[in-house]
């Protein structure tokens, strides 16, 4: 059985600073993962070895993050990890720049790999999925399209702007719409599907037949208000939609809790990302850590509450660092204070005394910014 | 195409000094800094040193240790010109035989050597701990015409017993050797690192495995031969750290003095220079607990740190539950540390349990390896 799988990068939610030059697939998270490597993971975790990653925009940071891109390759050789760009379609503009366009822009790699499923997934939801099980239903159902949902009842404040469905009594769609907030109890669609290639092949087709700018959303959509079967598959466990700077900031500090944090790390599931060797963190004497995650090569010699460390940060003494996630090669100068901010990477706090956000209002620093 | 330097790494040991820490793996295989292995060292210097093919000499507790070399990729040693093979002993037309002393090794080796044809075999131990450009001894071996150069560390006259001790002219060329010497003449102490010109390594090994009184090592036999034979025999001056961690006593050392050294220039002004490459565990970032306190220590990825920490060395999936208290100790990768416990001046093995209120060496007056079956 042949997979070939789309990590989807188009159409996925801005992070507002975080996203204004890197895609947000490649957004730093708890310290050493960027949130492609989750559903990459799941991926290779299902035991798909045909990997393509759709970008939409800023390829080169999707490029630097993947590095040698055998990261979640399982068979070097047969196997494919690659990146996949509409040069044309970003061009033309964000209507244009679909999806669909970049898929049939590179079709090269839908008729080489000549998959017998495809399968499709973006990257702004978190959460460990095992696809082996959504692929023996499909089989089993004879199914054409599986679409994935997750029943939820926080629909009034969440997933705001994410596809809900509305099922038959056979789990079938019948009609798609956008989550205004209206009520709690919603069907999320994920966005996350299972084709049969002929199908699969027909829809990117027939959307492009309807309109330019349908999405591979759109044209299920579409299809399933008139006629086509699309069935479904309910995930239930973690899932958190990455979908807001604000959402970004809770739903790190969130997995601070073991017990959230174990249903996104769960046994026999690795999350693979790429490594950089970075020896372990280092605790000097004046070190006072509590509530956080620490990533390997820091460095740190002042006080740290309720907060992330990513890899190779320096926390001299006297500094304190409180609520804030710190990114990459970032220091933070002796006697300085940071509370509710994110410092993106290779910053340098080294001249404001103290530089503090609110829990509603999470002050930011540039990349690169000497402040 | 002919390579100028190719290396080999004698990782074959049992280690029996290491006690439990190596009743599963071979001594380079043993965890070391609370994400590396030791053979980690060498083969970082080779990638380092800008050298592509490096031949692992496996004996004692070979599958581990050959799976965790694999093709060389931890260390970037996988590249198109690259080769990184574990050479394990192995029957041949002319019986099978075990690997007798550290000549041997190579002597029964020498045709994989051949197929690279090398001007130079580096010949390196896998029970080390220091970081070296190999490229500035070759230099010297180079410049000097050598025959064989030897890595040497100036050590006191006190410490000078416990080595291969060199005497040297004023060119460094070696006049003397002695193993172990009740007088030192000279504080130069050979590391067991050594580059030899190919051709003169191949034709004392050959004339070596004949001699039937030899114990086929390179210390007691081979250096002492070539010297006898007035070949041109020189030292390579090293300065830096180094250690030989055969014992749990320098095993502890050496971790110790990694959290002494492992100071600023380590993380910010070198990080990309020379670090040591190693498996990647595919951990969580540590995470360190609401009541917990952490000094003085390296922490790995993966670890949970609920109780305290001080002074120790902490690996990657280990778990410190809440009162806990671990101080001047090395936990490797795996441990479970229960609540309550105290911890003092201790190497707790890999992948064990230490149930809760367990009260381990609070003296301290020796180092205690801590494993599945008690303390030692």
């Amino acid at each position: 059985m042949k997979v070939l799988a789309y990590l989807n990068l188009h159409h996925a939610p801005g992070l507002g600073p975080l996203t204004r030059n890197r895609s947000s697939a490649v957004v730093s998270f708890l310290g050493r993962y960027a949130f492609m490597d989750f559903m990459l993971s799941n991926f290779s975790n299902s035991g798909f070895d045909r990997i393509v990653s759709l970008v939409d925009a800023h390829p080169h940071s999707v490029l630097k993050h993947l590095g040698s891109r055998n990261t979640f390759n399982i068979n070097t050789k047969i196997g494919m990890e690659i990146v996949a760009y509409n040069e044309g379609g970003s061009k033309a503009g964000p209507r244009y720049n679909t999806d669909i366009a970049n898929i049939r822009f590179n079709d090269w790699i839908l008729d080489q790999t000549d998959p017998d499923f495809v399968v499709v997934a973006p990257s702004y939801f978190i959460l460990p999925l095992d696809f082996r099980p959504i692929i023996k239903e499909h089989i089993a159902n004879k199914s054409l399209v599986t679409a994935v949902y997750q029943q939820v009842n926080n629909a009034k404040t969440e997933f705001i702007g994410r596809g809900i469905y509305e099922l038959n009594s056979d789990g079938q769609v019948i009609n798609f719409s956008r989550n205004k907030g209206e009520k709690n109890e919603r069907l999320i669609a994920l966005e996350i599907y299972v084709f049969n290639k002929d199908t699969f092949k027909f829809l990117i087709n027939e959307a492009q037949r309807i309109s330019s700018f349908y999405t591979l959303s759109d044209i299920v959509a579409y299809q399933a208000m008139n006629g086509l079967r699309v069935d479904t598959y309910a995930y239930e466990g973690y899932l958190r939609c990455i979908d807001s700077y604000q959402h970004y900031f809770d739903y790190s500090f969130e997995l601070l809790n073991y017990k959230v944090r174990r249903q996104l790390f769960i046994p026999n599931w690795p999350v693979y990302t790429v490594t950089h060797d970075t020896p372990p963190a280092k605790y000097e004497e004046t070190a006072h850590v509590n509530n956080a995650f620490i990533a390997n090569g820091s460095l740190i010699a002042g006080t740290i509450k309720n907060a992330i460390i990513s890899r190779n940060v320096k926390i001299e003494e006297g500094a304190i660092v409180e609520n804030s996630i710190i990114f990459t090669d970032s220091i933070i100068r002796r006697d300085k204070t940071i509370s509710h901010a994110i410092i993106d990477k290779a910053a340098d706090v080294a001249i404001a005394t103290e530089l503090s956000g609110t829990p509603n209002d999470i002050l930011y620093v540039r990349k690169g910014d000497k402040v | 195409m002919s390579k100028q330097l190719v290396a080999m790494i004698l990782a074959g040991g049992k280690g029996t000094r290491l006690y439990e820490l190596t009743r599963k793996d071979a001594k380079p295989a043993v965890h070391f800094g609370g994400k590396y292995r030791i053979i980690d060292y060498p083969l970082s210097n080779c990638a380092h040193s800008g050298i592509d093919t490096v031949g692992v000499v496996t004996q004692y507790e070979s599958i581990n240790l050959s799976r965790y070399i694999g093709n060389g990729e931890k260390w970037g040693l996988n590249g198109v010109r690259s080769s990184t093979v574990a050479i394990p002993p192995r029957q041949t037309e002319s019986g099978s035989n075990w690997f007798i002393g550290t000549a041997d090794a190579i002597y029964q080796n020498l045709e994989f050597i051949d197929s690279f044809d090398p001007e130079n075999v580096l010949i390196l131990s896998g029970d080390h701990i220091y970081k070296m450009d190999y490229a500035k001894m070759l230099e010297t071996h180079l410049d000097n015409k050598a025959d064989l150069t030897i890595a040497v560390l100036d050590v006191t006259l006190e410490e000078a017993k416990r080595f291969g001790i060199l005497s040297v002219d004023k060119n460094d060329r070696i006049t003397e050797f002695e193993e172990k010497p009740r007088n030192p003449k000279s504080t130069l102490a050979s590391m067991g690192i050594y580059i030899f010109n190919y051709r003169v390594l191949k034709q004392s090994l050959i004339a070596d495995a004949k001699d039937e009184t030899s114990e086929h090592d390179f210390g007691k036999n081979i250096i002492p031969t070539l010297l006898a034979k007035k070949r041109k025999l020189y030292v390579h001056r090293f300065e830096g750290y180094w250690k030989d961690v055969g014992t749990i006593d320098s095993l502890w050392e050496a971790n110790m003095d990694l959290i002494a050294s492992m100071d600023e220039d380590f993380y910010t002004v070198d990080k990309h220079h020379f670090r040591i490459f190693s498996e990647d565990t595919n951990s969580v970032p540590h995470y360190v607990g609401k009541k917990a306190r952490v000094t003085n220590s390296v922490v790995n990825q993966g670890a949970i740190i609920l109780g305290e920490v001080d002074h120790s060395i902490i690996s990657n999936e280990v778990f410190i539950e809440n009162g806990a208290r671990v101080t001047n100790s090395v936990i490797m990768p795996g441990v479970n540390v229960g609540r309550n416990v105290v911890i003092n001046k201790a190497i707790v093995i890999n992948d064990i349990t230490i149930e809760d209120d367990t009260i381990i060496n609070p003296e301290g007056e020796k180092v205690v390896l801590v494993h599945q079956g008690g303390v030692k």
